[in-house]
């Protein structure tokens, strides 16, 4: 499903910070600048470190950080820093053998060292990783969609600038009388593969986030909200403060309802932390975390999930975009496929050898039918298809409207803001247990009534994707991906708890 | 299997090649970040830590800082794995989870880890910066950074950090250990995996074995500007030991079951896993892995539970390990993790539970894994109570928190996981403390009338304040008459925390108390990992509600 009209610019890569700083080779490493290196002094890097190799088959990993993190509690500044943090992995295949070492720095005598290690581990009968028969070449140069996710505005937000949005959010805060704890992180990075097929792929990408807790002086309220931002100047701190401030109010003195199955809606935040696992309905997998067995052990009936058929509530539509505005995700994976939410993580094993692979758009389910399935490249080559792209940058819609919306067209429901120390029960039915937090409302004939005291849940992301009767449009990415508030039936709610705050 | 020269060197001599490395960087040219680019990461080998220190410290007092400390850590850790691998870590189908498969029976992986923070006070707010770097210029830059971070926070921050007055401590202190298990020569580790795998194998119905140890190595260099230069090795040792069963029936779905040893991970040397009965362990597991196949669904209701410390550890972690900790209390936490139901009016007065139950804060005492010579703060290890005869005595603190609780010191609670986070208050080694009179858990079976005796770590969770929580398990079985009459299956217990802790009405003595822990404690934002030791001996506890995980 690749776009046809991929620029020269797409092919090169775009965003990041190649535009600017000295050039190679000027000024000794001074801040951020030099930190995050340019699309050039990464290519040159990453040839020197194929060059190093004594494998045709190596690809290499680079990564590099700078992340700033601001906490706050009763509405005073606490704990506050900065990191810088590079990771450079080399995976190189000698006599059928994977070998992987990892540096953290990009000095020559660590690029040195770090193949030298990766060498060695390929030769080593314990450090190395035997590789199947028939595994896939590495793949070649590629195209990657444009996807501009580095802001300069984030990158150089200076420590006045991010004071100042906490000082922001401390103001609503304290206007309304509200005792607020609250997190703030941006973060600046480059991360790119090159293998000794010719892949280069090079994305740079910034992200601001917060979250805070507003709660009343007496302890009897509390409030959560949180949003983010690739760009730091559209981070919309006083809106997500306004919204923490008015569940903390609306939240005191909450009644008590007894244990039971309800009709719910959850937020993005409750829906995504519950989590319908993704991956598990594009595998047909019927179980949560399976994955621990292997065949030999499986619990899993060999159910057919096939093109075309349907798979789960016709209400929900399932696809990847990384480049949507709100996600602004990864051009490229780092690991053949980083499954799951969140995707492109780092795998070890195997799959490294498969980094680089483009992301693509591509509608997984539609309509709870379904459209594309995972399929490997080795998967792929065996039934005869085309292998699809990682699923990442993943948007679940199927519903319009807002979340006033939804909870205008609700008779009875209990409005969850998020919910807390989720636990897998049983991993074969899929269910787990946890507490709501920070915000639990009963909502009756088309407004919130009253607040209600939290609840403990043990129920299945299964029940909650088939009882789902009614979503609003995506409208919040947690962590890589966008999601809608839902409402769904029958939702268990086990046991009362009385934590407020 | 045998081992290859090059293993044994790489076993014994990585040292060595790191300063091979260096030598290298002088040589070469065209570097392609130009001549200096980046200096290489290794100087402290060539040069004495002290004075890198020194730079942070007099940068940040010449920035204007009233306080600053830097620790410089290089921590490694080694893991030796045998029995059939996972996947590549990630939820996948059937089929991909076999494309991922590592085939190896023997896995082992080495990492490291080096760099440096460097934390400051300005006007009375905190500042922080970090950087894998060590080299002097990137110090002097990482501290101007933390220093330009707190000022900019001072300007608009309404509280002023205060800290408790602490000694300045010139000193070395090292885990007491007998052998240093990264001395110790791969091949003898692996042939001690590879033998209990093959030991539990030969149980008939055991379907695989995962056996590995586990080895941390921390080196940790502190100054701070109240004068102290401390050096500390802090290695802990994690052994794991889990059997899984299988039993297949033509028609049904095939029933599985994992048991696992819960070994406890200690912080100390080889010793401790030379020392460990390997072949009854796994033994003993691999035969109830096997009963557990045909465990009986349990029957939700209220009962009398019997917990091993094997489970108890974890519950004593969430309900007052947590609870107890000040900056919880205080609100520090309350965007994350959450407060606690221990509110400052209850010190001194408030009932937790029953007159038996005494808790020990403890960073003293040899194996627990939060024990050290001293915390993040350069305070030295200490020993105090948190609940005496079931009533809240006391709180875990550290410089910055000992004045809320009117206190003139730190309890030394001050922890950062790695070079790149900020210390923060992190959870002591807290005990409970075994019951006076002789009381062995046969004794405590025989004495119980009907009941379920828990063992063996399963799902966790409990609320923001600590009240409401629900525990699993690993193993389980029905007590009839004082006897155990079969294995249990599903077992989950659902409680509030004095309540749960009230209705305890024994304990078992001192020879029976086991040093379980967890390296797994998470907290904080950016969230930082502790590894804490529980110790406590199997205790009762009276009418708490169960229910069965397959069918909530």
């Amino acid at each position: 499903m690749a776009s046809k009209r991929l620029t020269r610019r797409a092919v090169l890569g775009v965003g990041g910070p190649q535009d600017r700083g000295p050039s190679p080779g000027a000024a000794p490493s001074r801040g951020l600048s030099d930190f995050l290196l340019d699309r050039e002094q990464v290519r040159r890097l990453t040839e020197m470190l194929l060059s190093l190799s004594p494998s045709k088959e190596t690809v290499v990993l680079l990564r590099r950080t700078y992340a700033t993190h601001l906490r706050a509690a009763f509405n005073a500044v606490t704990t506050s820093g900065s990191t810088y943090t590079t990771s450079v992995t080399v995976g190189l295949v000698l006599g059928n053998r994977l070998g992987v070492a990892t540096a953290d720095d990009v000095s020559e005598a660590a690029l040195r060292q770090v193949v030298r290690e990766a060498e060695e581990n390929a030769r080593s009968e314990w450090f190395g990783m035997p590789l199947g028969e028939e595994r896939d070449p590495l793949p070649g140069p590629q195209e990657y969609l444009p996807i501009r996710a580095f802001f300069e505005s984030t990158a150089r937000a200076t420590p006045e600038a991010r004071a100042d949005a906490l000082r922001r959010v401390l103001a609503v805060a304290q206007a309304k009388n509200l005792v607020a704890a609250a997190f703030m992180t941006t973060s600046a990075g480059i991360v790119a593969v090159a293998n000794s097929a010719g892949l280069f792929a090079y994305h740079a990408s910034t992200d601001a986030q917060i979250s805070m807790t507003f709660r009343t002086r007496d302890g009897s309220g509390s409030g959560w909200a949180a949003t983010s931002a690739r760009d730091f100047e559209e981070l919309d701190v006083e809106k997500a403060a306004r919204i923490a401030a008015e569940k903390a109010i609306r939240s005191v003195n909450p009644r008590e309802l007894p244990p039971g199955d309800y009709t719910v809606i959850l937020e993005p935040d409750a829906f995504a932390d519950m989590g319908p696992n993704v991956t598990a309905l594009l595998t047909g997998r019927r179980g949560g975390g399976g994955g621990i067995f292997g065949p030999d052990l499986s619990l899993l009936p060999a159910e057919r999930v096939e093109v075309g058929k349907p798979i789960t509530n016709p209400l929900y539509t399932l696809r990847s975009d990384p480049t949507h505005p709100k996600l602004l995700g990864m051009p490229f994976t780092l690991a053949g496929g980083g499954f799951g939410f969140g995707g492109g993580g780092l795998g070890g094993g195997a799959a490294l050898l498969q980094a680089g692979r483009p992301t693509r758009k591509i509608t997984w389910i539609e309509k709870g039918i379904v459209r594309n399935l995972l399929l490997s490249p080795a998967q792929a080559r065996r039934s005869g298809g085309e292998p699809t792209p990682a699923p990442t940058s993943l948007i679940i819609e199927g519903g319009e409207g807002t979340l006033e919306d939804l909870i205008r067209k609700t008779d009875r429901a209990l409005l969850v803001t998020r919910f807390w120390y989720i636990r897998a029960l049983n991993p074969i039915l899929g269910t787990s247990t946890g507490l709501t937090r920070d915000g639990l409302f009963l909502v009756e004939n088309g407004e919130i009534k009253y607040p209600v005291k939290n609840f403990r849940f043990n129920e299945s992301w299964r029940t909650v994707v088939e009882n789902t009767e009614a979503m609003t449009a995506p409208y919040k990415r947690v962590r890589d991906a966008l999601y809608p508030a839902v409402r769904t039936r029958a939702f268990t709610f086990s046991s009362g708890s009385d934590a407020i705050e | 299997m045998g081992i290859s020269r090059r293993e044994f060197l790489r076993s014994c001599g990585r040292t060595t090649v790191t300063l091979m490395a260096v030598e290298g960087a002088l040589v070469l040219r065209d570097w392609p970040l130009g001549p200096v680019a980046e200096a290489s990461a290794r100087t402290l080998l060539v040069t004495d830590w002290k004075e890198l220190a020194d730079i942070a410290l007099e940068t940040a007092r010449r920035l204007g800082a009233s306080y600053a400390d830097i620790r410089i850590i290089r921590s490694r850790r080694e893991t030796i794995a045998v029995g059939p691998g996972g996947g590549g870590g990630f939820s996948m189908g059937p089929a991909l989870e076999e494309e991922r498969r590592d085939r190896r029976p023997v896995r082992v992986t080495r990492s490291e880890s080096f760099g440096f923070g460097v934390r400051v006070l300005y006007n009375g707010t905190w500042g922080f910066s970090a950087s894998p770097l060590v080299t002097p210029d990137e110090i002097r830059r990482i501290a101007t950074e933390a220093v330009a971070i707190a000022r900019a926070n001072a300007a608009i921050n309404t509280a002023r950090v205060r800290l408790a007055p602490v000694k300045a401590y010139r000193d070395t202190w090292q885990t007491p250990m007998a052998k240093n298990p990264f001395e110790v020569n791969l091949q003898e580790k692996v042939a001690l995996l590879t033998r209990v795998e093959e030991l539990g194998r030969k149980v008939r119905g055991v379907a695989r074995v995962n056996a590995s140890l586990a080895f941390v190595h921390e080196h940790k260099r502190f100054a701070s500007t109240e004068g102290s230069y401390i050096e500390q090795h802090i290695y802990h040792t994690l052994p794991n030991l889990t059997v899984t069963a299988l039993r297949r029936e033509a028609s049904a779905r095939p029933e599985i079951a994992t048991r696992n040893a819960f070994i406890p991970p200690q912080s100390i040397g080889y010793e401790y896993v030379e020392q460990l009965k390997w072949a009854e362990i796994v033994e003993q597991i691999a035969h109830e892995a096997v009963e557990m196949l045909s465990a009986r669904e349990v029957e939700p209701g209220r009962y009398t539970l019997l917990i091993a410390p094997s489970n108890l550890y974890l519950t004593i972690h969430e309900t007052i390990g947590h609870s107890t900790e000040l900056d919880r209390v205080l609100g520090y936490e309350a965007n994350f993790a959450g407060t606690s139901f221990l509110t400052l009016d209850k010190l001194g007065k408030y009932r937790v539970g029953s007159r038996i139950v005494n808790f020990v804060a403890d960073r003293t005492t040899p194996g627990g894994l939060a024990t050290v010579g001293y915390d993040d703060d350069g305070v030295p290890a200490q020993r105090w109570h948190l609940i005496r005869e079931g009533v809240l005595v006391g709180y875990q603190t550290t410089r910055e928190l000992a004045h809320a609780i009117r206190e003139t010191f730190s309890r030394g609670c001050s922890h950062a996981d790695s070079w790149s986070s900020i210390p923060i208050p992190r959870m002591p080694n807290v005990w409970l403390e075994p019951g006076k009179e002789r009381l062995s858990p046969e004794d405590l079976i025989a004495d119980t009338k009907a009941g379920i005796l828990i063992e063996g770590r399963g799902s966790y969770s409990i609320d923001q304040q600590r009240l409401n929580f629900q525990f699993g398990g690993n193993a389980f079985w029905e007590i009839k008459n004082g006897k155990k009459v079969g294995m249990l299956r599903n077992v989950i217990y659902q409680s509030y925390t004095p309540e749960f802790w009230s209705s305890c009405d024994a304990i078992c003595s001192q020879e029976y108390w086991v040093n379980q822990g967890t390296p797994g404690d998470g907290k904080g934002e950016p969230q930082q990992t502790n590894s804490v030791s529980h110790g406590c001996a199997m205790a009762r506890f009276h009418n708490i509600t169960v229910l069965n995980s397959g069918s909530v």
